[in-house]
């Protein structure tokens, strides 16, 4: 995925203006869901993954379906690597 | 951590002290106790043990994650949870390098590792054996297929296989206890997505510089007041505040907030979702807010 800096106001404004309609959303989906365990491991070890990973981001912004995805991944991994 | 009033530091002008809190946190510590080669062998050890990993030696692996940390200056009682992460991708890696080759004790650990995973996901034994067998099938496949671009975040990988195995088991069963047979695994289900479009928003063109935060006093102000009126609770005005108005990421909201990340981005999402679904003359009125902070970048 490419990288985009975009001040947060603006990504903002631009997710006002261009919503993604879920149903055109399957290709990304795939490409977030691939990104997702690596984007936790970093995210994990405070690394910024918004700028790292910025496509990732701004689909889980939109999303609920991988959102889902990230929120269950992102509490088992935490789980894994404290409990 | 609950603030009752955004605390002042969150204005711009201090933005560079929040980016930085993670290290201030760490240099705070430094007074104190500082993390010797000795502690963090150690620490290691104990992490290595308690998860029963075998394939590098502790000391082998510790002295590589001083090599990484030892010029962060940390202090020994904050030093676990880094610690950990480096452990976790290091060792990540030299799992997944040995599971690619077929090494009987990698694929061994990985089992047993994920066999302490899977009650958290479901609790029957029967269904908790199974979801692993299939999982450690999946990975071996996967492996042979082709390697992870970041083998570092190998540990996250087979969570990922392993929890879409259970879900994929779970339909399959309850296909069957309906009586149909045209259950769909997840996988089938991705194949469907060819050519789907994708909206990216636009990076700025080269030499454009880009304000991370709203810097204008007036319009912050009605964004804040903006966002108090739409949004419903004041954790979702705090994060809109940070977020959009002085430019902070989600990590950087949590480590701000002592929250985890993933709990920052839910509500930075449902943040957006609420507004992305306002009635249309609030919509317009928050693009016109928003087209000032365009056409004014730099006053305050």
């Amino acid at each position: 995925m490419s990288k985009s800096f975009i001040a947060p106001w603006q990504q903002l404004q631009t997710l006002l203006l261009n919503p993604l309609p879920l149903v055109r959303t399957r290709f990304l989906c795939e490409q977030c869901q691939e990104a997702l365990p690596l984007f936790i491991t970093d995210e994990l070890a405070r690394q910024p993954v918004d700028t790292l990973y910025p496509d990732v981001a701004r689909h889980l912004d939109e999303c609920p379906y991988c959102l889902a995805e990230y929120e269950a991944l992102s509490q088992l991994t935490e789980l894994a690597l404290y409990g | 951590m609950r603030f009752t009033r955004w605390p002042s530091w969150f204005t711009y002008k201090r933005r560079k002290e929040a980016q930085n809190h993670i290290a201030d946190e760490e240099a705070e510590s430094v007074i104190a106790d500082k993390l010797s080669e000795a502690q963090c062998v150690a620490t290691v050890a104990q992490y290595l043990l308690g998860q029963g990993w075998q394939l590098v030696s502790p000391t082998e692996l510790g002295a590589q994650i001083w090599a990484r940390l030892q010029g962060k200056g940390l202090a020994a009682a904050a030093a676990t949870q880094p610690i950990q992460h480096e452990v976790w991708q290091l060792y990540g890696a030299i799992l997944h390098d040995h599971c690619q080759q077929n090494h009987d004790q990698a694929w061994t650990e990985l089992t047993t590792w994920l066999q302490r995973q899977t009650p958290r996901l479901v609790n029957s034994p029967s269904e908790q054996e199974e979801a692993v067998q299939e999982s450690v099938i999946a990975l071996q496949r996967q492996l042979q297929e082709a390697p992870l671009n970041a083998p570092r975040a190998f540990f996250a990988f087979a969570l990922q296989v392993l929890r879409r195995m259970v879900v994929d088991l779970h339909r399959r069963r309850t296909a069957v206890m309906r009586g149909g047979g045209n259950d769909l695994s997840l996988e089938e289900m991705g194949e469907e997505s060819d050519n789907w479009e994708e909206q990216v928003a636009a990076p700025p063109e080269e030499g454009q510089s880009v304000e991370m935060h709203v810097a204008n006093k007036e319009i912050r102000q009605q964004l804040q007041t903006f966002f108090r009126r739409h949004l419903p609770t004041e954790l979702q005005w705090q994060v809109a505040e940070a977020h959009f108005l002085d430019g902070l990421s989600p990590v950087e909201i949590a480590a701000l907030m002592g929250k985890p990340a993933h709990e920052i981005r839910l509500v930075k999402a449902r943040i957006v979702q609420k507004l992305q679904n306002l009635a249309e003359l609030d919509r317009q009125q928050l693009l016109a807010i928003l087209g000032q902070v365009e056409a004014n970048p730099r006053h305050e």
